[in-house]
């Protein structure tokens, strides 16, 4: 570095600072370094289980609140039409008259789903409408929810009546709405368009309640079973490149519309592999060539050899050999994903972003033999956690009822990784079952 | 204990073994802890700069890729390490200086020549004395080697404040080495 003149005076203060005695290190400043890295290494270690248990517990948290959310929707569009009802007509009805006509709600249900209920009498829609007003307010709200289950299930099962009166009431067409999983349903809109429009607060009513609810209901969850296997690249180890690692996994997650959706799932990947490598005993010049060969590429085949010749002691010495190398690696990948779909239920493509953790156990033995005798064995046994972020493509395509078939090919980059693995390529099959 | 290359203690550090990184230790620990010495305020904080710096070496070591020496490896550690830990202390490390500037007096009686006369001790007794900025630029610049450029990049500031503030350093250093007699902290 070159100085000016104003530099000088620093530069003579800088030569003093460099003429400090050097200091030597105590017994005690190694046992602190080493109790210290200890410390640091399991403190390493937690981290990723933390953060991975983070995320199953933010997706059950969310999982749990989407799922009430639906819940009290529903129940809110009771509410507002409870309320409504209420200002128009002030008539009592007690608590078993309310039972009755659950009763009756659910045998003239199955009109609706018939679309007999065009042509109803109104005045009686407002009396049923008072009457859910009256039902709803005795009982609290988880109440509320039960009556509401109990009737979608009498009402599923008393469709094929063919006695039942062409009537029906607010309670079962929010019922109905229910059981429609993603849009309003014809009968719906049939119901809405055709009801006389000579009491607008009701027409109003049952369209904010059908508002609601088609909100509430865009949210679904779906699990993905299926198998996949995996090219990893580790770039700088030994490992051949044409063998894949192959596993199964689960994923699951939730549709927040039809077109967003969010993945998290397991899956395990095994990878068996055995190598034998024929060699001859080094001199100790080709064995520091060796060694820089390693530093170099790092490359732990050789690496593990060295610690071999170190055993053996072979210097100086020329003997043919062989070594069997056994790897065994499985790895257990977490992923998460935010998927964007183009395309419909029945067919759609997605992009996904996300991440993926990986925990990897790898089982490393090597046994060398000269001529016909076991010379030395070593094993050692691993684990590791790896963070990735994640590109994705995928797509599903209906196969039966609520089955779809789903493939798809991830990317990863890994972040961090003990094993010199520097990116993954999956690819995925397996089916998609829609709740 | 028989006597390994850099390369094997290389190896065996990579290989988390404890006799190896204990060699690394002990080969490298005056270098690295007059490194320390020279960016804290005092040994004792030299002395837990250097035994962090050991552990992330450690850690790093996989990563080493013999582009460089391991001693000047290390040493990118060390220094990088002790910024680290001035800016953890002292978010903005030029924020208080020129109240501190203000308790130093002005000496009547300039001479440079006093700057030849201190011992190592007692100019890193000086260079302690320095406000963390101050020293930090002042290490990076005379006695690390680097460029205003490089400066500015390791410390998140401006080539231009990289100048101005090692002016300002030098010119209390000036003051301090003036007034050795005199300043008490």
């Amino acid at each position: 570095m070159l100085y000016n003149n104003e530099d000088e005076y620093l530069k003579i203060f800088a030569d003093k600072i460099s003429k400090l005695n050097p200091r030597q290190p105590s017994s005690d400043e190694w046992t602190a370094l080493e109790m210290a890295y200890r410390k640091h290494k399991k403190q390493n270690k937690k981290w990723p289980l933390l953060l991975w248990f983070g995320l199953f517990s933010m997706l059950c948290v969310g999982l749990i609140y989407f799922s009430n959310n639906q819940k009290i929707s529903i129940e809110k569009a009771i509410g507002n039409n409870s309320l409504k009802a209420k200002s128009e007509n002030n008539a009592t009805i007690n608590k078993d008259t309310n039972k009755k006509l659950i009763g009756n709600t659910t045998t003239k249900a199955q009109n609706l789903n018939e679309n007999k209920v065009i042509d109803r009498n109104v005045s009686d829609y407002e009396n049923k409408s008072k009457q859910i007003e009256k039902l709803k307010n005795p009982l609290n709200k988880k109440e509320t929810i039960k009556v509401l289950s109990k009737v979608e299930l009498l009402s599923e099962s008393n469709t094929n009546k063919p006695d039942v009166k062409p009537n029906h009431n607010i309670l079962f067409e929010l019922t109905s709405l229910k059981l429609k999983s993603f849009q309003i349903s014809t009968p719906l809109k049939k119901i809405i368009t055709s009801t006389k429009p000579t009491n607008n607060a009701i027409n109003s009513i049952k369209t904010n309640a059908s508002n609601n609810i088609t909100k509430s209901s865009q949210i679904a969850k779906y699990f993905e079973l299926g198998i996949c296997i995996q090219n990893n690249n580790f770039k700088q180890l030994d490992y051949p490149s044409d063998q894949f690692f192959k596993g199964v996994g689960l994923n699951a997650g939730l549709h927040m519309d039809n077109k967003w959706s969010i993945n998290l799932g397991i899956s395990a990947l095994y990878l068996k592999q055995v190598k034998i490598d024929k060699f001859v005993f080094q001199t100790e010049e080709q064995q520091i060539e060796r060694i820089d060969t390693t530093i170099k590429y790092n490359n732990t085949y050789n690496r593990l050899m060295m610690e071999f010749d170190t055993v053996l002691s072979y210097k100086n010495v020329n003997h043919e050999g062989s070594s069997i190398y056994k790897n065994d690696i499985v790895f257990i990948h977490l992923p998460f994903q935010v998927r964007y779909h183009i395309g419909n239920e029945k067919r759609s493509v997605y992009v996904a972003i996300g991440a993926l953790g990986t925990i990897t156990y790898q089982s490393q033995n090597i046994t060398k033999n000269i001529g016909l005798s076991n010379e030395g064995n070593q094993s050692k046994d691993t684990y590791s956690f790896m963070f990735a972020p994640t590109i994705g493509l995928g797509c599903h395509q209906k196969i039966y009822k609520n089955w779809a078939l789903h493939l798809a090919s991830n990317y990863s980059k890994y972040l961090n990784s003990n094993l010199n693995q520097t990116n993954t390529f999956q690819l995925q099959t397996g089916l998609k079952y829609n709740f | 204990m028989k006597d390994f290359t850099e390369q094997e203690i290389i190896l065996g550090c990579v290989k988390e073994d404890s006799r190896f990184q204990r060699l690394l230790f002990e080969k490298y620990y005056s270098k690295m802890f007059a490194i320390c010495i020279r960016f804290s305020q005092n040994e004792e904080e030299a002395k837990d700069i250097l035994q962090e710096g050991f552990i992330k070496a450690f850690e790093r070591i996989k990563k080493f890729k013999a582009e460089s020496s391991l001693n000047t490896w290390l040493s990118r550690i060390m220094v990088n390490h002790s910024i680290d830990c001035l800016k953890n202390r002292n978010k903005n490390l030029f924020s208080s200086i020129s109240e501190n500037m203000l308790t130093i007096p002005d000496s009547t009686e300039f001479e440079e020549e006093l700057v030849k006369d201190l011992s190592p001790e007692e100019a890193l007794d000086l260079l302690q004395k320095l406000p963390d900025g101050y020293r930090t630029i002042i290490n990076l610049y005379a006695v690390e080697g680097l460029s205003h450029k490089q400066i500015g990049e390791n410390l998140g500031i401006s080539e231009g404040t990289s100048k101005s503030q090692l002016s300002k350093a030098r010119t209390f250093l000036k003051k301090l080495v003036n007034n050795l007699n005199t300043y008490v902290v």
